[in-house]
């Protein structure tokens, strides 16, 4: 069908609020978000409609009590990723108050939300800085450049996830996000190397 | 079981008060708090769940579903013992520090 758009766009658990943003932008510009992923979303065309969007982050719910909720707030449920992430729209008016846009209208909820997914982040960042110094020591004494590569491509993940999760705490603090490695570069990068070396060890 | 004196955060603590008379709904739980505190705290949905959620767990309120056949929403939500201990503490506590500051206030103190 001619008239569902599907596109590609990657965001990073910490760019989610930069999603919300992008799906706003669409909307205005009549591509209506039908279902939302992680590696594709599908969009139908409409320009007479606009809505704002929410993502929601909890692995943990009830899933009737939880639509309910959200329904009788006037927030329309899109659909779910695997991993936890759900998405909301809204129809946009322009007189629209902040808190009506918003699904978390206090701190403190606000943090517990994203803190759910950043413990799950800490902890792969953490697997990924021992998979990194084991690798490389490894590599050094003796193991070969195939494994010392391995262990750098590790290392770079694992900075990649430290300035995504401390963007995050700057954020919070009320600061610039200050520099982070874009994910959708660091990943299809790192894996490719990983492959090479897998198929082609040297 | 002890009962934790930290303070609520005012979600926490409208959606106790909200439900301290009678059993109500999320929504009424939100028009009553956005009445309450005048305009001034609003209970978004992602809130709301998180809110309750935790409360059930913690066992300060429960669900319950409505007799009323001409209700709409189904799904209430009343305060249990513990829970209506807990606001009853929290609102003790909150009068203490605003009577505190009023004598400091009225130079009575300090």
């Amino acid at each position: 069908m001619s008239h569902i758009v599907t596109k590609y766009d990657v965001y990073a658990a910490w760019e989610y609020d930069k999603e919300e943003q992008d799906l706003n932008a669409a909307s205005k510009n009549g591509l209506q978000l039908i279902k939302g992923g992680c590696f594709h979303s599908k969009f139908i065309k409409n320009s007479n409609v606009r809505y704002i969007y929410q993502l929601d982050y909890n692995t943990r719910i009830d899933p009737i009590r939880y639509r309910e909720i959200f329904e009788e707030q006037g927030w329309e449920y899109i659909n779910s990723t695997f991993n936890g992430w759900h998405y909301f729209r809204k129809p946009y008016r322009e007189d629209m108050e902040e808190q009506e846009a918003k699904i978390y209208t206090d701190k403190q909820s606000l943090y517990e939300m994203q803190n759910r997914w950043m413990r799950l982040i800490f902890l792969v960042d953490i697997l990924y800085s021992l998979m990194s110094v084991l690798y490389i020591m490894h590599g050094i004494t003796g193991a070969g450049y195939s494994i010392l590569v391995e262990g750098i491509v590790f290392g770079f993940l694992a900075i990649t996830v430290a300035l995504g999760l401390i963007s995050m705490k700057r954020k919070r603090a009320g600061k610039e996000g200050g520099f982070v490695i874009p994910l959708q570069i660091a990943f299809p990068l790192s894996f490719l190397i990983l492959i090479f070396i897998i198929l082609f060890g040297f | 079981m002890k009962i934790r004196n930290e303070p609520l955060t005012e979600s926490y603590y409208y959606i106790l008060l909200c439900l301290y008379n009678k059993p109500n709904h999320g929504y009424g739980i939100m028009q009553d708090t956005e009445k309450l505190s005048g305009g001034q705290v609003v209970i978004g949905s992602g809130t709301m769940y998180g809110a309750t959620s935790s409360m059930m767990n913690k066992e300060w309120i429960r669900e319950k579903l409505s007799q009323n056949p001409d209700d709409k929403r189904k799904r209430l939500y009343e305060l249990t013992p513990l829970g209506k201990t807990v606001l009853e503490e929290e609102i003790k506590r909150l009068k203490r520090l605003i009577d505190g500051s009023e004598i400091v206030i009225r130079g009575g103190l300090l």
